[in-house]
């Protein structure tokens, strides 16, 4: 029901289609572009560096190493992609079990959770992303897994709320009353009655990840070398900055295109569902 | 552990490494180690710094933390004042041309991470705009420098940069707060007075509107702290985010605990200020 008012929502709002249009052309070419290109993103051609936009075959122009930015952008928007759905997914997930839990059960269990998720939310999830990622290394995995355990508490903190709201009900009392057990209440009544909050909150998880994961990267504290999100290729054009511009523009341009259809898209949904 | 301390062999006098082991007990149990850790940061004392010699911890925040709320504070200024100036225009012009043009304003702020237009701007107006002044007055005289902390001409697009983000949520929130403000009793009250509608809006509307604004000053200073990590490095502004991205990169251990501990305590800080000073304004709100 939820996800049907969502999508009603979006095709009816011209600028939510294009924005979500493109967002799938994105995904798509990110992921058939050998097809498109034979070049890949890690062999360095040291006869053919700095071509600036249109040179040849290389649409988006070539890098220091010669590498096509073309490629390192797609393989940039698989790896940044990956990671914002990965951890809006994670994230989302531990939000709906703690939060759940947390309501379901009350008194003293929900008092002490909920002091837990307000010690992980007063502190930037970015400095303790950082810590971790000093301790942890800087593969893919271990930034979504930095991201996803900082940032559930928002969802924890609804789905609590709704927890709450939803069991005084008079239909989960009389569940309750006919002897259903609290995982059966939290898996038949809450979670389905709570679509709608928890799709508006995956929407705007999702960007909201996207740019930690390019933050951290445009630091020079995520992805490491040859790979590279879009985060990281503009780290690595910014030095060349002054010289050769689309090095960084083009990276940034996608960043920024991709954080507003996000935005749109998740503003067009939040407003259809009053999330 | 990967990194962990010592692990590679890099020449550490023994001296150094004897002092260290013994400061920091690294001979004894883990968990002592950590209550010896905690220790000293209750007495003040973050440690001293791995890579940069002789300097504490302590000092480099002293050094770094006046830059950095420098600059937070000119970014927040520039926020509040640009973001309720345009909030008003907006909330005046509802659905006209200029309300339109300040909601795009906002998008552009809301979903474009700092770091992009940050970047963007130093190439735009930094490079080509500065470089084409110099150029075509034919004088040495920089317009907006590229990078550094040494004068007003430095401050100026690092700090508008930052509020940008903050100045999109202040613009969004003023208007539709001022929307609400102007549709209350007392404004009718006013109208039935004989007031203007400037008297209106700027004695009873605006003074009234600006307290939601104050409930998300917490919020919006410590995005504005966290932004300046990447600002400071775009236009190379000695502050803490500077200092904490360089020792992360160099697994200067005591420098990275040290700043995340602080710059923790500083969120959380703000966070507590605004809360109180919210209650004091606004009397309808009490702190249990």
């Amino acid at each position: 029901m939820f996800v049907s008012r969502a999508v009603k929502a979006i095709v009816q709002n011209r600028i939510a289609v294009t924005a979500l249009l493109f967002l799938g052309l994105v995904f798509i070419v990110s992921l058939i572009y050998p097809l498109l290109s034979e070049y890949n993103y890690y062999a360095h051609n040291l006869d053919n560096v700095f071509l600036p936009p249109f040179s040849g075959k290389h649409v988006f122009g070539t890098d220091n190493f010669g590498r096509d930015l073309f490629v390192r952008v797609c393989e940039g928007a698989k790896i940044s992609l990956k990671i914002g759905l990965a951890a809006a997914l994670i994230q989302t997930l531990i939000g709906i079990i703690y939060g759940c839990l947390s309501g379901v059960y009350g008194g003293i269990i929900d008092e002490i959770m909920m002091r837990i998720a307000d010690m992980f939310h007063s502190i930037p999830s970015l400095i303790i992303v950082i810590l971790l990622t000093t301790f942890m290394g800087r593969s893919e995995m271990t930034i979504i897994i930095a991201l996803s355990i900082t940032d559930w508490t928002g969802m924890a903190k609804i789905m609590r709320g709704q927890t709450l709201l939803l069991r005084e009900m008079e239909f989960v009392q009389s569940a309750k009353v006919l002897g259903v057990g609290n995982l059966r209440i939290i898996t038949k009544h809450i979670i389905p009655n709570s679509m709608g909050a928890i799709l508006v909150n995956v929407m705007l998880s999702i960007p909201a990840a996207i740019f930690a994961e390019a933050f951290l990267s445009f630091l020079g504290l995520g992805i490491e070398i040859p790979k590279a999100s879009w985060g990281t290729l503009a780290n690595e054009g910014f030095v060349y900055a002054s010289s050769y511009p689309w090095l960084v523009i083009i990276p940034l341009s996608f960043i920024a295109v991709i954080m507003i259809c996000f935005y749109v898209i998740g503003d067009t949904i939040k407003d259809a569902l009053g999330g | 552990m990967p990194g962990e301390l010592f692990v590679v062999k890099k020449n550490v006098p023994p001296q150094v490494l004897e002092n260290i082991t013994q400061k920091y007990g690294l001979d004894r149990p883990k968990l002592e180690q950590y209550f010896i850790y905690l220790g000293n940061v209750v007495r003040g004392d973050l440690g001293i710094s791995m890579k940069y010699t002789n300097k504490s911890v302590n000092t480099i925040i002293s050094k770094a933390f006046p830059v950095s709320v420098d600059l937070g504070l000119r970014a927040l200024f520039i926020a509040l004042s640009m973001g309720i100036i345009l909030g008003i225009i907006a909330a005046l012009n509802k659905n006209k041309p200029l309300d339109d043009i300040t909601l795009f304003i906002s998008v552009i702020g809301v979903a474009v991470p700092g770091f992009v237009l940050g970047t963007l701007s130093q190439y735009l107006l930094c490079y080509k705009l500065t470089g084409f002044l110099s150029r075509v007055t034919g004088s040495s005289f920089r317009l907006f420098p590229v990078s550094g902390w040494k004068g007003f001409s430095y401050t100026l697009v690092p700090s508008a940069v930052l509020a940008f983000g903050a100045m999109a949520i202040i613009i969004r929130m003023m208007r539709s707060s001022l929307l609400d403000v102007l549709e209350l009793n007392y404004i009718v009250n006013a109208k039935v007075k004989g007031l203007s509608s400037r008297e209106i809006i700027t004695k009873h509307g605006i003074k009234n509107a600006l307290f939601p604004i104050v409930s998300v000053l917490g919020p919006l200073s410590v995005s504005i702290l966290l932004g300046s990590f990447a600002i400071e490095k775009i236009f190379s502004i000695p502050g803490l985010g500077h200092y904490l991205v360089t020792s992360v990169q160099e697994k200067d251990y005591t420098m990275v605990i040290g700043l995340s501990l602080f710059t923790s305590l500083i969120v959380i800080l703000v966070n507590t200020i605004t809360d109180i000073l919210y209650s004091i304004m606004d009397p309808r709100v009490q702190l249990k």
